[in-house]
This record gives C-alpha cells, structure tokens and sequence, in this order.
C-alpha cells in the first residue's frame, strides 16, 4: 500500500497543513511553507542530488517519469520490506518478488469495485505445471524439442474479474418443414413437397452466464477453460486473495453483453429448432430474440493459472482452471513432422491397399 | 420400287447364307475369318488378322471370326450366333468358337461364344474383353480393337486349354498395367484417411476456442414453449420423365445366355 510524506526543509520534522494560513507549518522550527513552495524545494533537492550523483558517475543520467508514461500503471509499497513495486492500477492483490509476502491491496476492492463472490483456487501451482505436462502428452506433431527445450518464464495463479450475467430471453423463431415423397409410374417419377409453416415461440432463463471484465485478458482464451462450477461460489471474503495476484474489473458490464446475446441466441436457436419434428427438411426462416425484463449482474473472482513459456523466439501461453484443472494452450506445430507423419501413414497403407489389390487379381476376383 | 426391294433382299441372303466360305472345314487353313462388309479394314490389316485367327485355331483348336457389317436391325448377339451356326464357325464335337461382331454405324460391339467356350468365357470375362475392345473403337481404331480381343482370346485360350479355368487377369492385358492403376487408386483412397487422420492431431494441438453457446447457463426448468403452430401451406409436385428402356435392337449392355435355332450361347453386346 502506497504512503504520502510531507517532510520540513529546514529540520526534517513533519509538516501540518495550517487551515488559518493555508500554509504547511513545521511543528520544531515553525517554519511555514504553502504547497506549491515545498514542491519547488523537492524538485531542486532532487535536482542537486541528481547533479551531485551525475558528478561522481559517468554516464548517470536517470530519466524522470515523462506525462503519460506511468498511464495504467501505480506504484505500492509492500508492508513487509518496503520495497516499491510497480503494477498495473487494476491489481488488487500480489506476492512481493523481494520477500515472497503476500499483499493484498483492499482499496481495489472497495466500494462498487467490491466483489460479490469468488471460487477459490483449488488446484495449486504443481498441479498446473503436472497439467502443462500432460497436455504435451499424445501430440504427435509436436516437436520434441519443444517439449524438452521450452522455458518456463511464469506461472502466476491470479483470480480474474468476471461478470456473470442472469437474463432471461424470450424469442420467436419460424422454420419451413417439409416433407418429401417419391414415386412413380411408367413414365416419371413423381416428387412431391408438403410444406409446412412453423412457429416456435417461448423464453428460458440463463444464470450466471461468465464474461471476464479485464481488458488485458483474451476472452477467448478465458472461455476456453470453462465451465467454472458454482457450487463452490463464495461470498467475497478478502483473505482468499492472499497469495495470489488479483485484478479488479476495468470492463463495465454494458460493455461485454454483445457476447452474452449472442451465445444466448445460439442456445435459443438450438433449443427451439430441437422441438421442431416429423419433418424430413427443416429450414429456419426468421429469429428474434429479446432480453426481456431487467437482467441481473454480479461481479465475482475467478482462479486461473498463468503460465507463459518461451521456445524458438516465441511467447507460448497457457492458462488452467484453477477449480476445475481444465488447461488450454495453443501448442506449435512441426511442419517437417506434419509432413513426416502424413507419409509415415500414407505409404504404408497405399502399399498394403495395392498389395490386397494384387492378391485379390491372382485370386481371380479382379 | 418393288424390283429394288427384291434385289436388296437378294443381296441380303446372298451375304449372309452363299457367301463363298469354308464352313466346317477340318484343318481350317486358308479359310477367311474376317468378314468386313463394312470396309473397315485395308488389305494388310484383314490379312493379319486372319494370319492371327488362323494361328489360334492350329494353336488351339478354337474357331474365331470377326464380323463387321452395317447395321442389321436384329439383336446382335442372337445375330452373331445365327451367323456362326450358317458359317459353321466352331470346332470339334463341342463347336468351341467365338464371333466378334462389330456395327460400326451402329457403334455396337458383340462377343458371342458357342460350345463349352461360353462357360469358360462366362460374361464376366466377355466384359473384360469388351472393355479393351471399346476403348480403341472409341478412338476410331477398330483394328487395334480386334487385335486387343484376339490377343485377350489368346491368353484365355492359353489357360482353358490347360483344364483351367479362365480368370480376368488372363484376359484383361499386361501385369503391368494393372499394378500401375491399382498403385494409383491406392494412392489416392489412402489419402482419405490419412488426411482426416491428420486433420484430427492438428486439431489436438489448438485448444483455444470460444465457447459456441450458452447451454451449460440454462436454469432447469426454465424452458417455456408458448407458442408451437405448425400449419400446412401447400403441396408442390414435380415430375420427371423416366430413361427410356433400351430398343429392341440396340443393346447398350446386353450379356448372358440364350438359344437359337435350339442351341445355348453365351454373349455380351456393348454400344460405345
């Protein structure tokens, strides 16, 4: 957690902000200051400590954080050792690098930013790295090397921000139903169409349909390790943060519903063309469908193991369910062995299909 | 107009019933086997060809003829056997012997076998000799055409004559040719699994997808149909015309067995 100090020019002693005088007056010496005149003095100590520095290294010329560069960025102090750190202004909570302390920012998680429930990790950082593993197993056309050469950079176990929406649909959707019978006489063949016209109309409730709400992370990838089971959905508490990194939402809800709707259509879609029967043919011809009635959203706090790994020059990353263990990764695939294991099967079958060709004619059947 | 049509049916009988020929002669040498009333052959081709039917009856005992004449408004193959019974073409007890009849105006090639010659060339085997024989008449090569036939005749006759019985690698041409096309279609029957075979490990290896629906978020129970309607609208009806069967007296692909004059033969009738 980040600290402000104002400290006396003159003695060192801490400085109170004087509400008669609307000066910051020094308690020891009584030396009185206005805001913008401490700021004057800090930048020219800065300055000569600079210069004084500059004078005994050659080369020591440390750059001042330009407007902008620190945008997204904030800087917290860890309550253990001291350290600063550096983190994106969405993180809510992180281990300290220097002494391995948990930290745990409560700020992040204040007000409308608080939480309403989370999932608690229940898969630990071994069990991602044996899921890495294992994900590497029975893929032929992944290069050996890679699995012996690539570079664990990072395995971070973090709880993502995701909103979970509760809506419920209605929609209307008509088809086509046609049925075909054939036949003939003499002299043609009959085809013959009964066509139908077909209304399915109704509504269904979705709970807690998930969208993460951060920025950074790839929704897909996010999507990919679902389903989280919320039978193990708590309500926010702080201490499941300690230990592992955390970030608050920068997505409003209003935000990501685009994506709601439209898995929401297609669940529709299916469910209502699966109630259209005794038709040979079926073709949708018209679908609407609408939210009715105000949804519900509630922000809860995800698990998920980070782990990014390094091979030829590139950035591989992976990431784990960190309830349910599900991992997904895009993996490289070798294109020399693409090739090799296409003629390792190819050839081989053409020649024992040529071969049953062969015997088959001495046989007498071809 | 009556006088021409006397002369025409005159000219008909005389071709096919008191054509100078040696009918069931018991050496059979210089005996013409080639009948080309269609002018399809130049002078070598007919001598050569008659040179190779006359070798295959000395060879083996077995009477061959090529008959190539206009179209003769009469199923082919019964056609051919009556031609083989007034020609007397066969010989031995059995009267083994084969008529290959073209009708090049017709685009019709008939095989007709006679004795125990059409159980040993059962329509199977005539299918086979017919294919090679249609694929040099489609290229306008009747000669080459025969020459394919007489050369398949050969190496069945080759077998028969040993008591066994004909197979189609015998008859349907080199060894060779065959394994290349069955390397070929290997080849490219092969690929079709292997390459779904492929498809599915390369799919192995792309595990990022964005879930297609929301259907593990759907409360139980809350499925609510308020409207099912399913109304008839109409009845369309389309009608095609069936493929016509065959004329009586073409024969796009006729084969198997029948009589004349009494007499079971066996053969196969193709248009090309």
């Amino acid at each position: 957690m980040s600290v402000v100090n104002y400290q006396c020019p003159n003695c060192t002693a801490g400085l109170g902000f004087d509400g008669k005088t609307q000066k910051m007056v020094c308690e020891f010496c009584d030396s009185s200051f206005t805001v913008e005149e401490l700021e004057r003095i800090k930048e020219e100590e800065l300055r000569e400590s600079m210069e004084e520095k500059s004078a005994h290294w050659e080369g020591f010329s440390p750059e001042q954080w330009m407007e902008g560069e620190m945008e997204g960025m904030k800087a917290w102090n860890c309550p253990s050792c001291g350290a600063q750190l550096i983190a994106e202004e969405t993180r809510g909570a992180m281990k300290c690098p220097y002494c391995d302390n948990p930290m745990v920012m409560p700020e992040q998680f204040e007000g409308m930013y608080r939480p309403d429930f989370v999932i608690p990790f229940k898969k630990s950082k071994k069990d991602a790295l044996d899921a890495l593993r294992k994900h590497y197993l029975n893929k032929p056309l992944l290069p050996k090397v890679f699995k012996d050469e690539n570079h664990l950079e990072e395995v971070t176990g973090m709880y993502v921000p995701f909103w979970m929406y509760d809506l419920k649909a209605s929609g209307r959707f008509t088809y086509e139903g046609i049925n075909t019978r054939i036949y003939q006489d003499s002299k043609y063949r009959y085809t013959e169409s009964s066509i139908f016209h077909v209304t399915r109309k109704g509504s269904m409730v979705f709970q807690k349909i998930p969208v993460d709400g951060s920025k950074k992370i790839d929704d897909t990838m996010m999507e990919s390790i679902e389903p989280f089971s919320y039978e193990e959905l708590k309500p926010f508490q702080m201490s499941y943060l300690s230990g592992y990194a955390a970030d608050k939402y920068d997505m409003e809800p209003d935000e990501l519903t685009d994506r709601v709707h439209t898995r929401m259509r297609s669940s529709m879609q299916k469910v209502f063309t699966d109630t259209v029967n005794g038709y040979g043919e079926v073709r949708q011809k018209g679908a609407d469908m609408r939210i009715s009635g105000k949804g519900d959203v509630k922000y809860g706090l995800f698990p998920v193991w980070f782990l990014n790994t390094k091979w030829n020059g590139r950035q591989y990353a992976f990431i784990m369910n960190g309830q349910t263990g599900r991992l997904a990764g895009d993996l490289p695939v070798g294109k020399g062995i693409l090739v090799q294991y296409w003629l390792k099967r190819h050839i081989p079958l053409t020649l024992l299909l040529t071969a049953g060709a062969v015997i088959l004619r001495l046989l007498g059947v071809m | 107009m009556k006088g021409k049509r006397h002369c025409l049916a005159a000219a008909v009988f005389f071709m096919l019933f008191l054509l100078p020929v040696n009918v069931l002669s018991a050496s059979g040498t210089g005996k013409d086997r080639v009948y080309d009333y269609y002018d399809v052959l130049n002078e070598e081709e007919e001598a050569a060809l008659n040179q190779e039917l006359e070798e295959i009856y000395d060879t083996y005992g077995f009477e061959a003829v090529i008959l190539i004449s206009e179209d003769v408004q009469k199923e082919e193959r019964m056609y051919a056997a009556e031609f083989m019974q007034v020609q007397g073409v066969g010989y031995g007890e059995n009267k083994d012997g084969m008529c290959l009849f073209h009708q090049p105006g017709k685009r019709n090639v008939t095989i007709v076998f006679r004795g125990e010659a059409q159980y040993a060339f059962d329509t199977g085997i005539q299918d086979i000799l017919l294919d090679g024989c249609t694929k040099y008449l489609k290229e306008d090569n009747p000669y080459g055409a025969y020459q394919v036939v007489l050369k398949a005749l050969k190496g069945g006759l080759g077998r028969w004559s040993l008591g066994k019985s004909v197979r189609p690698m015998d008859v349907s041409g080199s060894f060779a040719g065959f394994l290349t096309a069955a390397f070929f279609i290997s080849l490219t029957v092969s690929a079709v699994p292997v390459f779904f075979m492929t498809m599915h490990q390369k799919g192995k290896m792309k595990t990022i997808r964005q879930m297609p629906n929301a259907d593990d978020y759907i409360e139980k129970e809350s499925i609510s149909l308020d409207v099912e309607r399913d109304i008839y609208v109409r009845t369309m009806t389309t009608r095609t015309p069936l493929p016509k069967d065959d004329d009586h007296y073409s024969s796009g692909g006729s084969s198997g067995s029948f009589t004349s004059a009494g007499e079971s033969f066996s053969g196969s009738s193709r248009s090309y």
